[in-house]
């Protein structure tokens, strides 16, 4: 037996094993369309093994890692049974039973050392930017993995941002794991380790305010670090850089300017930020204050939009089921015939980009950032700024 | 044996992923485990038993066009070896399982919309679209297939005209016999059989229908014509207590042979009644429910629900108003989750679809009850039903036998369930009743179809499987055959 009698997942299983209702909308299995990719698979697979009536095999472990925990299934479920929720404590099992598939062991191996999925140390050193570890600042500027080893032009165009709000902001030397992605993983343990050393050093700092552009990072230090027990964060103001800057529109402390004449915009929602957080207005606010028009929303958008495929590291524990629901989400937007794509996640815009490029298309994937940036007003802010 | 075995079953899937392809031929054995569960009770009861005796396919494949299952077929005929066509895999017989090994066919990766066409409104589809983003892609566009089933999210347009399916909406747009214009098929031998593009024809019979219904017995559905229409300008709905079943049923019959066309008309039984009353309306009553609901445009949707309105106050009901038949409209499909649903319980049940002439059908609903009700008392057995497909010549009853304290030996269970289903079908039929599984017949109801339609038919059904499929590849053991 897994999981002991009236524990939440024992009902999870018992709920989800036999229902088929939610698997049209699992981004996994509509790139797999294997019903071992699914809420139902998963939860069947899993309840013959707690009911002693199959054992763990590389198989079954290999498809309790190849779901991106975006919480679509949970999301539609009338009554929400939250088959994440069972992943996750899954995956903490195969953890402490060593039954993880290698290249789990290796990322996460990788977070602990490193700070980052990447297994390698340094940050882009193509990179200026602003950092510090000894400095107190008003405003931290946290980045987040992916964007640091990947996206620095997501950094490069949120430096010009901040810049031009003229805030005090520094970023810490070396960023390190929020501890989301070893949670996912099924490493608590390790996740709040990491998350602990993460919080002392930002304390450092002394913020007042805390701006991301990395939903993994905002849902981290938002709500999963109260949910650890960790609360040095507590006193902080945490935004996501979207609700940051459209709280500042709103505020009448940043003008935009605006282009009517731009191509068809799209927006995918980030999973940690539209789900997650319920962050679904401010993205749309600033495309439609730089564009005048809200963006062409695809098909399955805000709570019901698909996972891009980056979740859960699946584009490094299965990177050709991450690009295929990529893929997915990319043939969604050229549906709406989207030219860009704008996300509000370093993550979605990589394996977005890396699915157009291997579609051969033309849609471009951009960050919220990139977009902000260009339509930054420099004769009214600076006149606003100067008051 | 067993070396041999693998090595067999190492040449077949090797040659498979010569057609298909290394990605679409897949052996894992999870997926095996999942696919070998469907809706049926048998299944989920042996699934958590013990599923290591049951037989299972060597590989499954998901084909991506037609050119790979002409090859395949030619493959699996000259071979001999069982080819069991699978939709969303989500019926109740047991119909899309090997039973008999082979291969599964999962057609789920054959899943493009082809063409839409605005002016004679139809859509080509190749038959693994799920209905749920058929319907989707055709909303956004102002169009509806009106085909809402149950498993309305999970199953397939191959696996709907594989088991000629029904919908909610059926009393006005029909079964999937009727919504589908032209087929495109595989045949056991590898040709293809292309019907006419057109589905009222004087050209001979219409040869398409051999496929409705026929649960891949003859063949893979490759191509499907559906017909669609403009998104209902109007729903309205009515919903009444009426005093018993006989008076529902007599108002049923009124309303389809006045020449009115509800799309929606569900007349519960007395037992399905105080479920819904005590759980929609929040108030006790005796009697049976009816909802009838109208769609369209306005003028003729208004004209219908009046008339609709006035036959049905003839009978002493009480209104009930439409408020909630629009949050049972809204909500149509909540009772197919667990908790709601019977999936997650390990209670034996089983539906019983079945249809007869209005002259029969009450007398059907009766035989049936009373046989689940006084047969098996010792048991507990429960019985519930509703009547929610509607014709002008009669109407189906969609009765549930349910038995929540299921014998702990296995052989007496299995037994047990045999046993009621015999008993109950028997009884239909006796009574004019034609069993009318529209989830398949499957493994589950293969042995009443000799039955129903008597030894000397039933031989054509044979001759005509052994001219089409002289090896017995496809789908071998469903539909009695």
């Amino acid at each position: 037996m897994i999981f002991d009698q009236n524990t939440k997942e024992k009902e999870i299983l018992k709920m989800c094993r036999c229902c088929f209702m939610c698997r049209h909308a699992c981004p996994v299995f509509l790139a797999t369309k294997m019903d071992a990719d699914t809420p139902r698979g998963h939860a069947l697979l899993i309840s013959r093994i707690d009911e002693g009536l199959s054992k763990w095999t590389a198989d079954v472990v290999d498809k309790i890692y190849r779901c991106s925990q975006c919480g679509l299934c949970r999301e539609l479920c009338e009554f929400h049974w939250e088959e994440d929720t069972l992943i996750q404590s899954v995956r903490e099992i195969l953890v402490k039973l060593s039954l993880q598939p290698y290249k789990v062991k290796d990322i996460a191996y990788s977070l602990i050392e490193h700070g980052t999925v990447y297994n390698e140390s340094k940050t882009n050193p193509g990179l200026k930017r602003k950092t510090t570890d000894q400095i107190s600042s008003d405003v931290l500027y946290f980045a987040d993995d992916v964007a640091l080893c990947k996206q620095p032009e997501i950094i490069e165009n949120t430096k010009k941002i901040l810049n031009f709000l003229m805030l005090n902001w520094v970023m810490l030397e070396k960023e390190g794991s929020t501890g989301i992605e070893l949670f996912e993983l099924g490493y608590p343990d390790e996740a709040k380790i990491a998350a602990g050393n993460l919080v002392e050093r930002i304390k450092k700092i002394g913020p007042k305010v805390i701006i991301t552009g990395s939903p993994h990072a905002y849902k981290a230090f938002k709500k999963l670090y109260p949910q650890w027990g960790i609360d040095g964060l507590s006193n902080i103001e945490i935004y996501h850089i979207v609700e940051y800057l459209d709280k500042k529109i709103k505020d009448g402390e940043l003008k935009l300017t605006q282009n009517s004449n731009h191509s068809m915009i799209s927006y995918h929602d980030p999973c940690h930020l539209g789900r997650g957080m319920g962050v679904y207005d401010a993205p749309r606010n600033l495309i439609k204050t730089v564009t005048g028009e809200p963006p062409v929303e695809l098909i399955h958008n805000k709570n019901e939009a698909e996972c891009c495929g980056a979740g859960s590291v699946m584009y490094l524990t299965n990177p050709d089921i991450s690009n295929k629901v990529a893929q997915n989400r990319v043939a969604s937007a050229l549906q709406e015939k989207a030219e860009i794509v704008v996300t509000a996640c370093p993550n979605c815009k990589m394996v977005l980009m890396n699915a157009a490029t291997k579609m051969g298309c033309n849609l471009r994937i951009i960050d919220i950032v990139e977009l902000i940036s260009s339509h930054l007003d420099d004769n009214i802010n600076l006149k606003f700024n100067k008051k | 044996m067993q070396k041999i075995g693998e090595k067999y079953k190492e040449s077949v899937v090797n040659e498979l992923k010569k057609i298909f392809g290394e990605e679409d031929v897949v052996t894992d054995q999870s997926e095996i485990d999942c696919q070998k569960v469907d809706v049926w009770w048998f299944t989920r009861y042996r699934m958590f038993q013990s599923c290591k005796d049951l037989p299972q396919p060597l590989a499954i494949v998901f084909p991506r066009n037609k050119g790979q299952l002409v090859s395949f077929m030619k493959y699996c005929n000259t071979n001999k070896i069982p080819v069991v066509p699978r939709g969303g895999g989500a019926g109740d017989c047991g119909g899309s399982l090997a039973f008999e090994g082979g291969i599964v066919v999962d057609t789920k990766k054959m899943d493009k919309i082809l063409k839409i066409n605005e002016k004679s409104l139809t859509v080509r589809v190749q038959p693994g679209v799920l209905q749920k983003h058929l319907e989707e892609y055709l909303n956004r566009r102002g169009y509806t297939m009106n085909h809402f089933p149950a498993s309305f999210y999970t199953s397939t347009i191959g696996g709907f005209v594989s088991t000629n399916g029904t919908g909610i909406l059926s009393s006005k747009y029909g079964k999937l016999i009727d919504m589908v214009h032209q087929l495109e098929v595989v045949l056991p031998d590898g040709k293809i059989f292309k019907s006419l593009p057109v589905s009222r024809h004087s050209t001979g019979p219409d040869f398409s229908k051999l496929f409705i219904g026929a649960e891949g017995i003859f063949g893979i559905i490759t191509e499907v014509l559906c017909k669609i229409y403009y998104l209902p300008e109007k729903r309205t709905f009515l919903s009444f207590l009426l005093p018993n079943l006989k008076d529902g049923i007599e108002v049923g019959r009124k309303i389809m042979m006045s020449g009115l066309l509800p799309c929606i008309m569900r007349f519960y039984d007395e037992q399905d009644t105080s479920h819904i009353l005590k759980n929609q309306y929040k108030m006790k009553g005796k009697g049976c429910f009816l909802m009838v609901g109208f769609d369209g445009l306005k003028e003729v949707v208004d004209i219908q629900t009046e008339l609709a309105y006035k036959i049905i106050s003839e009978t002493k009901g009480k209104e009930l108003g439409d408020k909630q038949a629009w949050v049972w409209w809204n909500n149509r499909l909540k009772s197919y989750y667990p908790p709601l649903d019977y999936v997650c319980e390990p209670w034996m049940t089983a539906v019983m679809d079945t249809i007869a002439p209005y002259e029969d059908i009450e007398n059907v609903y009766w035989a049936m009850k009373s046989t689940v009700e006084n047969k098996f008392k010792e048991y507990g057995a429960l019985f519930h039903a509703h009547f929610s497909h509607w014709y002008d010549w009669g109407t189906s009853i969609y009765p549930t036998f349910l038995i929540k304290n299921v014998p702990k030996d296995y052989s007496k269970a299995i037994k047990l369930y045999e046993n009621i289903l015999d008993a109950c079908i028997n009884a239909a039929v006796k009574n004019g009743g034609v069993v009318n599984e529209h989830h398949a017949i499957g493994l589950r109801l293969g042995r009443f179809m000799e039955e129903c339609y008597g030894k000397e038919s039933f031989e054509l059904i044979k001759k005509i499987k052994r001219a089409l499929d002289p090896n017995n590849i496809m789908n071998p053991g469903k539909l009695g055959l």
